[in-house]
């Protein structure tokens, strides 16, 4: 029967020696306990079960410990002789700190929650960025995976890999020693067909045979390829991933040998490979590695028994320069090398790994938590304060500083190591979000929790833990804590604030307003609701994506020589046809796949001759679309001014005349101030999107849905594309019922149409605009935590530093109250140090968060506000959070009477 | 005297017993009132065996060897404690009886 893994985890809390005694006993009740506790599996009577027996261990594991020198088989009177308490170990911390912490953090529920949320924010934050670099950089999931390294051409001009050919990657392989073996592959994703009829787009690769010896992975069926298999005019074959196996053969031993058509060709199955097996990235179906011409080649290598990566890449470095291809392509600054997997995948310079922005950023992470530290650090000051008459008595009664100290530190990281699991687990469930959202791009990767991450934020919570509570512990037990017994008697603490926690809370401060004004302006964009501004329902329309993937040239329709362009400007035009002709199609507007209505255009920069600006980023930023010269007029939308796209803005029939743009009247108002667009003409900065050209402004339409996250803001420029010019092709389908019952009847039109067409995405356009701006929505979630966590630190700090200051000086409270000092003025004197933290916090924040503003506000995607209205908004609202923070101290000092305070005197 | 201390006395104080058969045993003879949880148990086992209230003893005839388990007796000093603390209760259940008399405030 299988062991109850928990139950071994509790056992093994107990001491060697109780284990060693009891442990197979104990075992076996716990588990018979288990049985008899849910014999049908209750989740909730197991849940009690649990909380049970975990009470039981934890209360008496302290006593086991302790219990370590009983001799049960020794006499009566010997073992009376030998009470174990005269014999326990005096720990610098022990169990009796453990529950006395665990008491404390009980007992002040307030101080627990604000200190748990910072520090539980804080650590898992801090991490996140050497986390996610180191997910990035891990070895390739297979055996041995460390051995396998990435072999690349790199152009040190441009600081960018270069493509791999074929020959590059037999010329390296008929002539390396270092490695046992090298691979090559190349991405592709493919129209399949199975035998079911039903054709879907799957990410596909074409691999080399010695891929699987590199990788050493074996088939779960059949075979992997073999170097016959990449012989030109040889069987077409293909290996499936084993989700395939279950989605399309329901596992059916008999796959071997069927047959699917991959791009319209017909394919056997050779292999399936074992569940959870992508290569190189995120792949589901392979083909053999075929062709003489063929580059854009991922080379990986096994390195050999004692070969090392310095070997390796003076070996590649060498052999590089003997071909020719490669030694003119050095000339060009272009040089083989070999680096590690997560380099190549990341595509990153060799030593990228030094990367000092990197480092940087995780310095900047970890100076943020320290400053948390040091406010939570303030918090438990001012409580440690008000216990200076226990830590007084401890100590006249014999307790040593350590002890003392000792036993903060547990208080401390009692409540940084609760905190940090609590903030692990909510890290954990949004990786499993983020993993869900990204899809397979980042199945290689495993961003999930691992030991490395769990141990580092152990080690910061024991950090943290350190700065919150051993500094005020040996503040508190600092200068003779027996001096300390005087003011027990009636004045207060002795101990005091200094300037550090005076900067803290200002600092703090100061990041609020920066950091929640940041927040509070992507908050209120992505929140806003601008469905009704768009000029389009999105609702309405289904959008569906055809793609054509040449191995060759890729998807890159600029790259595709005449005759592949015309036979892409054929299938689009024939799908036009065909999706137009059936019943219940209203029109078929086509776009730019990228350029929908809803999605994310890629943004240029655009100047208006005879407006150009003169600062220091001339130009508009506008979304730059490429639409069918139809377009507008099939999604009805109205050409307010000029004209409208003709067939004779295409190339062919335009000959020399400039090409025609269309801008939308956000484009009038923003950039051209209103004055008349017409016979204008535009020019964009030279970009990589495309040539420095001139374009000419013919018409005006209104908004489209060119920015959904804020429509204020959508300036846009449309540019007519021929068929042939697109790909993939973004079809807008009206549809006369609901739309999504289309998308079916798509998938079968563009097999019919091209076997090898994929169809991506058929989703309802304000579904596809949903999931583009998903991530950004998730990114504003960012600094809007970690503002919350900020001002509730910084009012947590004042309202500490005030209740402190207020119990301190009970005392001469009671005397200005005796001397007929009014309540306002006592007030004022205990509020003043506050209120100058709080002037000093705001004024610093202003100063820091208006040049932040500014810049962002530049941002297309930001709903536009004053940047100096949000900033005093913010301010003002965190200085009424930090004035109510204080109200309750101050309250109690006005109410401080006069015979009370002076009783004991 | 421990309240698990005494609940284990007084099972052993039938026969010798294994720690599963104390904590069933325990558990039938107060009706369920008295669950006690295994590391109780054993840590109780062992301080009674240190106080020398009960001591380890060969597994009894018919016993399933193969099941490495230690059998507890009671001593004659367990016996003692356990009716000393018997009798301890009783006059603390006398005294709790005559406080609750009818006709007393």
């Amino acid at each position: 029967m299988e062991r109850d893994r928990y139950l071994a985890v509790l056992v093994r809390i107990l001491p060697t020696a109780f284990r060693e005694r009891h442990g197979e006993e104990l075992t076996a009740l716990l588990e018979q306990m288990k049985r008899d506790a849910a014999p049908r599996s209750s989740p909730l009577r197991l849940l009690r079960f649990y909380a049970a027996v975990t009470w039981d261990v934890l209360r008496q594991a302290h006593g086991t410990h302790s219990a370590r020198e009983f001799e049960p088989s020794v006499s009566v009177s010997r073992a009376r002789g030998h009470r174990p308490s005269a014999r326990r170990r005096r720990a610098l911390v022990s169990l009796l700190d453990v529950k006395l912490a665990l008491r404390m953090v009980a007992r002040h529920p307030l101080l627990t929650a604000v200190a748990a949320l910072a520090l539980g924010v804080g650590i898992p934050a801090s991490l996140a960025p050497t986390h996610v670099w180191h997910a990035f950089m891990a070895p390739l999931p297979f055996e041995d995976g460390a051995r396998i390294v990435g072999i690349r051409t790199w152009n040190t001009r441009t600081s960018r890999p270069e493509t791999v050919s074929v020959r590059d990657f037999e010329h390296w392989r008929a002539n390396l020693t270092t490695f046992d073996d090298i691979g090559a592959s190349r991405r592709a994703p493919w129209n399949v067909q199975f035998s079911d009829g039903y054709a879907e787009p799957v990410r596909g690769a074409e691999i080399s045979a010695s891929t699987f010896d590199v990788l050493r992975v074996l088939p779960e069926l059949g075979r992997t390829f073999q170097e016959s298999d990449e012989l030109p005019g040889g069987a077409n074959v293909a290996i499936i991933a084993a989700e395939i196996w279950a989605a399309r053969f329901a596992r059916a031993a008999d796959v071997i040998g069927s047959t699917i058509r991959v791009a319209g060709v017909p394919h056997t199955v050779v292999g399936v490979m074992p569940s959870g097996f992508s290569f190189p990235r995120d792949e589901v179906l392979w083909l053999p590695l075929r062709g003489e011409g063929a580059n854009g080649l991922q080379v990986v290598g096994r390195l050999g028994d004692g070969a090392s990566l310095e070997s390796a890449r003076s070996e590649v470095e060498a052999i590089g320069l003997r071909t020719e291809p490669v030694a003119t392509q050095l000339g060009a600054g272009i040089r083989p090398e070999v680096v590690t997997t997560g380099v190549q995948r990341a595509e990153m310079p060799a030593n990228g790994g030094n990367d000092p922005l990197m480092y940087s950023i995780q310095l900047l992470a970890i100076i943020l938590l320290m400053i948390v530290c040091g406010n939570v650090s303030i918090m438990m000051l001012a409580r440690t304060s008000a216990r200076s008459g226990e830590i007084a008595v401890r100590g006249a009664l014999g307790a040593s500083r350590r002890r003392i100290v000792g036993q903060f530190f547990m208080e401390g990281l009692v409540l940084a190591l609760l905190a940090t699991g609590v903030g692990l687990l909510a890290a954990s469930w949004a990786v499993q979000r983020f993993e869900a959202l990204a899809g397979p791009e980042f199945s290689m990767m495993d961003f999930g929790l691992n030991r490395r991450t769990v141990a580092l934020s152990v080690c910061l919570a024991v950090l943290c833990a350190g700065v919150a509570s051993v500094v005020p512990a040996l503040r508190a037990t600092g200068s003779g804590i027996h001096g300390r017994l005087t003011p027990l008697v009636g004045r207060g603490s002795a101990m005091r604030f200094g300037a550090a926690s005076t900067t803290l809370i200002v600092a703090e401060l100061a990041l609020s307003v920066g950091l929640l004004s940041y927040g509070l302006v992507w908050t209120r964009t992505v929140l806003l609701d601008t469905s009704g501004e768009m000029g389009i329902d999105l609702d309405r329309y289904l959008s569906a994506q055809v793609l054509v993937f040449d191995p060759t040239y890729g998807a890159d329709v600029r790259a595709y020589p005449d005759e592949r362009a015309s036979q892409l400007a054929a299938l689009q035009v024939e799908l036009k046809r065909r999706i137009e002709a059936e019943a219940g199609v209203r029109a078929v507007a086509i776009a730019q796949a990228g350029d929908l209505p809803g999605s994310r255009n890629a943004p240029r920069r655009a100047v208006v001759e005879g407006l150009e600006s003169t600062g220091d980023s001339p130009g508009a930023v506008v979304a730059w679309s490429r639409v069918d010269v139809d377009f507008f007029r099939n999604l009805d939308q109205p050409v307010l001014q000029g004209r409208d796209f003709t067939p004779a803005d295409l190339p062919e029939e335009r000959g020399s005349h400039r090409v025609p743009a269309i801008v939308n009247t956000t484009f009038v108002e923003q950039v051209l101030g209103g004055r008349n667009p017409i016979g204008r003409r535009l020019r964009y900065l030279p970009d990589a999107a495309g040539p420095d050209a001139s374009y000419e402004i013919v018409g005006v339409v209104g908004p489209l849905g060119l920015n959904p996250v804020n429509p204020d803001s959508d300036a846009g420029v449309y540019h007519p594309a021929a068929p042939g010019e697109i790909n993939a092709i973004g079809f807008v389908v009206d549809l006369i019922d609901d739309p999504m019952d289309f998308v079916p009847r798509i998938r079968e039109i563009a097999a019919e149409v091209d076997p090898a067409a994929m169809v991506r995405d058929p989703m309802l356009l304000s579904d596809l605009a949903e999931r583009e701006w998903l991530g950004l929505r998730y990114l504003a979630l960012g600094p809007v935590l970690f503002s919350i966590v900020a001002i509730l630190l910084s009012a947590a700090g004042l309202y500490a530093v005030m209740a402190f200051s207020v119990s301190q000086r009970t005392r001469e409270i009671g005397i200005r109250a005796a001397l007929g000092a009014s309540r306002a003025s006592i007030v004022a004197t205990i509020g003043r140090k506050a209120a100058l933290q709080l002037g000093l916090g705001s004024l610093l924040g202003c100063a820091l968060a208006v040049p932040v503003m500014i810049s962002v506000s530049g941002d297309p995607l930001v709903h536009p506000q004053s940047p100096v209205l949000v900033v005093l908004g913010v301010t003002s609202g965190l200085v009424s959070s930090g004035v109510l923070a204080c109200a309750s101290p101050a309250v109690r000092a006005a109410r401080i009477q006069p015979t009370e305070a002076l009783r004991d005197w | 005297m421990k309240k698990q201390w005494f609940h284990i006395l007084l099972v052993l104080a039938e026969a010798p017993r294994h720690g599963a058969e104390i904590q069933r045993r325990a558990g039938e003879m107060t009706r369920g009132e008295v669950k006690l949880y295994p590391v109780t148990l054993y840590r109780a086992l062992d301080e009674l065996a240190a106080e020398g209230l009960i001591r380890e003893v060969p597994a009894p005839e018919g016993a399933d060897h193969n099941e490495k388990r230690r059998y507890y007796a009671m001593t004659p000093a367990g016996r003692r404690a356990l009716a000393g603390e018997a009798e301890a209760l009783e006059a603390t259940a006398r005294l709790a009886r005559a406080a609750l008399k009818p006709g007393r405030a």
